[in-house]
């Protein structure tokens, strides 16, 4: 199926739409997307296909003089759709006379991320063995792995955007494996997880769920079942790239999704231009950054990707806008006005965020410290914007005495504190940037789930952990 | 608009009708109507309304394999603007790839079952949603405006109706309505030159159940006391949890009773077995899982396979009971099939939260950053939002550091409270208290 033809019709109207429900109205935009899923999974003794998020609409917004009035169907037939816009647009009532968002450049375009293997040509028969094959690695590789999950995952997603100023349209593919191990011996049962998922085909299920990927996910889930409790306090620590993924994610990227400015919930609006991190450290967001889960050529608001500055040198630079938030704060649009879907309204969103690399080896920095823990296995986290508190649950610590991991294994590992403190604390920063992204992320609470990618390296630094 | 709707179902069901006799099929469809206020302060940033119909097709097919008989799984979505070309292209790749998957076989739900009537639609509230919303705005900012010292910073109200249809190849025909509303509410506290947020996150069926003027004292309360919190203490003691938190901390028990856990021979629960190791003194576990219970959020008049809504006692007095099992699992298992944990039903024990947090020294937790158990084993670390550090008759509140420990440990020496709280999809005790859990503050 290609979306681009499947709907061209209505893609070639939207412009024409948007035109017509702004002309009583200050600003209409008019966007549509068509987001398919296709997963395939296997626990050996059961297997399935599913569709896990199927999703498309129309979402007509208009500003009423104050703010923004938006209507998203998916139950208008295509053919009905310019009634149905014309139909919201003419029940809107004007609440004041506050301009709109500023007109930008015209801009028409297509854009299409590239796949080298398309997804449609690859048989299902091939995609069932291969995740087959995936569960069958795992289960060989240790002989304490008693049970394995593996799902593959592909997703097209089509969107189209137009407004008095702009037409575009964009086609990405991605690709994506997840794996859970569960592993028994001594009593214990425990699971680690893995994955990841990237833009582009079938070629890149071969680096989302590689060799290397797999081993280390039944390494981690054998090692919890040995693991103890770590001595709660302040420990140096060092974190793998990809628990500093989520620090950058969870603990300042969601401080600097700018509504929380305007919302005054966010403790970063009053550091902009001022030290908030060790000068080692730099931060970016960049929806184009290639192959990454959270890619696109432009936001769910039209603004073209390109990369934001956060962090440069460890000076807060810029936070992340969206329409709205720009207009309110008088601040520079940045290309992050992200909606979870047509039934959702857009917010100031992060893309891939990462700390950029540094030039220290992981053994290296592993090597500078006496008396520590390593945090690795992934982790999950919640943010604090205000009080910039954090909390990360690492799976896996590993203890580090001179300069050496002794083998001694903590999990579960919590990893909290003040995060200005933390990022202060960093003293060495690895050259071995990774990003990931299997998973999606909500906007401060459980909701408005969007593919987000993160990133960082090794990093050297001081931390609560429990 | 029912007519677009069941001239797409009629599409669909032609299509599926023709895929042979070794396949079996259900169409869930979900029609649902939304509508959302969003308020920074006083000021409306935005309102939408979204309209919203959804088909979603299982295909079984049932087939030998090497293991014998066997049944492949497929799923597929449907919605309006798709092609009868496009669906026939769908359920085409649906059931070669169902033909190709070898899992043991189970069938779908035929019809003659008893459906009791459950309370999950506030009739009030649908039949003038945007009058719904503009008055639990309202009502906010008027509590909000009560509180010193507290902004309204900004908050979300959803309200949806929806209905909810199921037809399979049995013959089974369900239909269902239910609305329910959600609320995002962060209130911030200052003085003192510092700021704190309090956040408030609640499902309900609907928006009256939200007690909205409670719920914003209460937040607020919190907010101030968070201003001039310190770290608590580090050591092992005594912790209450209350507020949140304790909803999500069962969620390894609801793992471990669950179909797919037994089936993989994961779950450490046997039925008629203590589900803790070792002696237990205090309080003991009575849960149950139940989708009857009225305004429940997870209250529905049938599952999506489409069994009836059902009270099961999953937990009594910490003994296992009961496994809850889709159709899938309980073919599997033999056991009876009761659809996904719904609502958690816990009954409360009979201690006074007074008594719970007097005496010796222990911290009582009012709000965690994010309680999420790790559901196999049950250890779980969670960072203090604000606690409270009691010592006798002295009452200090305390923020930051974490409350960590395993929840089959803990809940040998575990104490409900007599009080209970009703936060959506849990009903049962308002806090409870463990004796040893690790505290790494100061």
């Amino acid at each position: 199926m290609n979306p681009r033809e499947t709907h061209s019709g209505l893609i070639a109207e939207l412009p024409a739409i948007a035109a017509d429900a702004g002309r009583r109205l200050p600003h209409a935009a008019v966007s549509f997307s068509d987001e398919r899923s296709m997963q395939l999974w296997t626990t050996g003794s059961r297997s399935g296909m599913s569709a896990p998020a199927p999703d498309g609409g129309v979402v007509l917004r208009v500003w009423d003089g104050a703010g923004f009035v938006e209507f998203g169907t998916n139950r208008a037939a295509p053919g009905d759709v310019r009634k149905w816009a014309l139909a919201r647009a003419g029940s809107v009532s004007i609440r004041g006379d506050a301009p709109p968002p500023a007109p930008r450049s015209g801009a028409r375009r297509d854009f299409d991320s590239s796949s080298a293997v398309p997804h449609d040509s690859v048989g299902i028969e091939r995609k069932l063995g291969d995740v087959a094959d995936l569960q069958r690695k795992i289960r060989a590789i240790d002989p304490r792995v008693v049970n394995a999950r593996v799902a593959y995952e592909e997703t097209r997603v089509f969107k189209a955007y137009a407004d008095r100023d702009r037409f575009l349209t964009q086609d990405l593919s991605f690709t994506g494996a997840s794996f859970i191990v569960y592993a028994s011996g001594g009593g214990r049962t425990c699971h680690a997880s893995g994955g990841n998922k990237r833009c582009g085909g079938y070629e890149v299920l071969g680096r989302v769920a590689s060799d290397e990927a797999l081993s280390r996910t039944v390494g981690y889930a054998c090692d919890m079942l040995r693991a103890g409790k770590v001595p709660p306090g302040m420990h140096t620590i060092v974190t793998s790239p990809n628990v500093s993924a989520t620090v950058a994610h969870e603990a300042f990227g969601h401080g600097v999704e700018m509504d929380m400015f305007a919302k005054g919930c966010s403790r970063a609006g009053e550091f902009v231009g001022r030290q908030v991190a060790s000068p080692l450290v730099s931060m970016y967001d960049s929806p184009d950054l290639p192959d990454s889960a959270g890619f696109s050529f432009f936001d769910d608001e039209g603004e073209l990707s390109r990369t934001t500055a956060v962090i440069e040198a460890g000076i807060l630079k810029s936070g992340l806008t969206d329409a709205y938030t720009a207009l309110k704060l008088g601040s520079e649009r940045t290309p992050n006005g992200r909606r979870e879907n047509f039934r959702r309204k857009v917010y100031s969103r992060m893309t891939n965020t990462y700390f950029a690399p540094g030039d220290r080896t992981r053994e290296d920095i592993i090597a500078m410290v006496d008396d520590g823990v390593y945090l690795c296995g992934g982790g999950v986290g919640m943010e604090d914007p205000l009080g910039w508190g954090m909390q990360i649950d690492v799976r896996l610590g590993y203890e580090i005495a001179g300069g050496r991991l002794t083998g001694r294994v903590y999990s579960p590992v919590g990893l909290t504190g003040y995060v200005p403190d933390l990022l202060r604390s960093i003293r060495a920063v690895g050259s071995d940037l990774e990003t990931h992204g299997a998973g999606k992320c909500g906007k401060t609470f459980r909701k408005d789930w969007i593919p987000v990618g993160m990133g960082g390296p090794t990093l050297l630094m001081e931390g609560r952990l429990a | 608009m029912p007519d677009s709707r069941d001239a797409k179902l009629r599409e669909i069901l032609d299509v599926l009708g023709r895929l042979g006799p070794r396949a079996e099929w259900s169409v869930l469809s979900r029609e649902s109507a939304q509508w959302q206020v969003f308020h920074v302060r006083s000021e409306m940033e935005a309102f939408r309304e979204a309209e919203d119909l959804a088909f979603e097709i299982e295909i079984h097919h049932h087939h030998d394999s090497p293991s014998g008989p066997s049944m492949g799984t497929a799923r597929f979505e449907v919605l309006l603007s798709d092609s009868r070309p496009g669906i026939e292209a769908a359920a085409a790749r649906s059931l070669y790839a169902a033909e190709r998957i070898h899992s043991r076989p189970w069938f779908v739900q035929a019809p003659g079952l008893e459906y009791p009537p459950v309370e999950a639609f506030a009739r009030d509230e649908a039949s003038a949603p945007r009058e719904t919303l503009e008055a639990a705005a309202a009502e906010i900012l008027d509590a909000a405006a009560r509180e010193k010292g507290i902004d309204p910073s900004h908050f979300e109200i959803v309200f949806t109706d929806a209905t909810l249809g199921l037809v399979n190849s049995k013959g089974l025909s369900l239909e269902g309505r239910t609305t329910s509303a959600v609320l995002h509410l962060v209130l911030v506290g200052s003085g003192g030159g510092a700021r704190f947020d309090i956040k408030r996150e609640l499902y309900r069926r609907r928006a009256g159940d939200f007690g909205l003027a409670r719920a914003v004292a209460e937040a607020s309360a919190l907010a101030r006391d968070t201003l001039r919190a310190g770290l608590p203490a580090s050591g092992t003691f005594p912790v209450v949890m209350s507020h949140s938190g304790l909803e999500f901390l069962f969620s390894p028990i609801i793992a471990h009773a669950g179909g797919e856990y037994h089936f993989e021979k994961l779950s450490r629960f046997r039925a008629g077995r203590p589900i803790l190791d070792g002696d237990a003194a205090g309080d003991r576990l009575t849960l149950a899982s139940d989708s009857t219970l009225p305004m429940g959020v997870l209250t529905a008049p049938f599952t999506s396979e489409g069994l009836p809504a059902i009270r099961i006692e999953v937990v009594r007095d910490n003994v296992f009971e009961n496994v809850v099992a889709s159709s899938e699992f309980s073919h599997a298992l033999g056991i009876r099939a009761t659809g996904p944990f719904a609502n958690a039903v816990i009954e409360p024990g009979s201690t006074p939260m007074s008594a719970m947090t007097s005496g010796g020294r222990l911290l009582h937790v009012v709000e965690f950053s994010a309680m999420l158990p790790d559901r196999m084993t049950g250890d779980f670390t969670a960072e203090v939002r604000l606690g409270y550090e009691i010592d006798g008759g002295a009452r200090r509140p305390v923020k930051g550091g974490a409350v960590s420990g395993n929840l089959f440990d803990a809940m040998r020496s575990m104490t409900l409270s007599r009080e209970t709280d009703f936060r959506g999809d849990y009903f049962g005790p308002a806090a409870a208290r463990f004796e040893d859990l690790t505290v790494s503050g100061a």
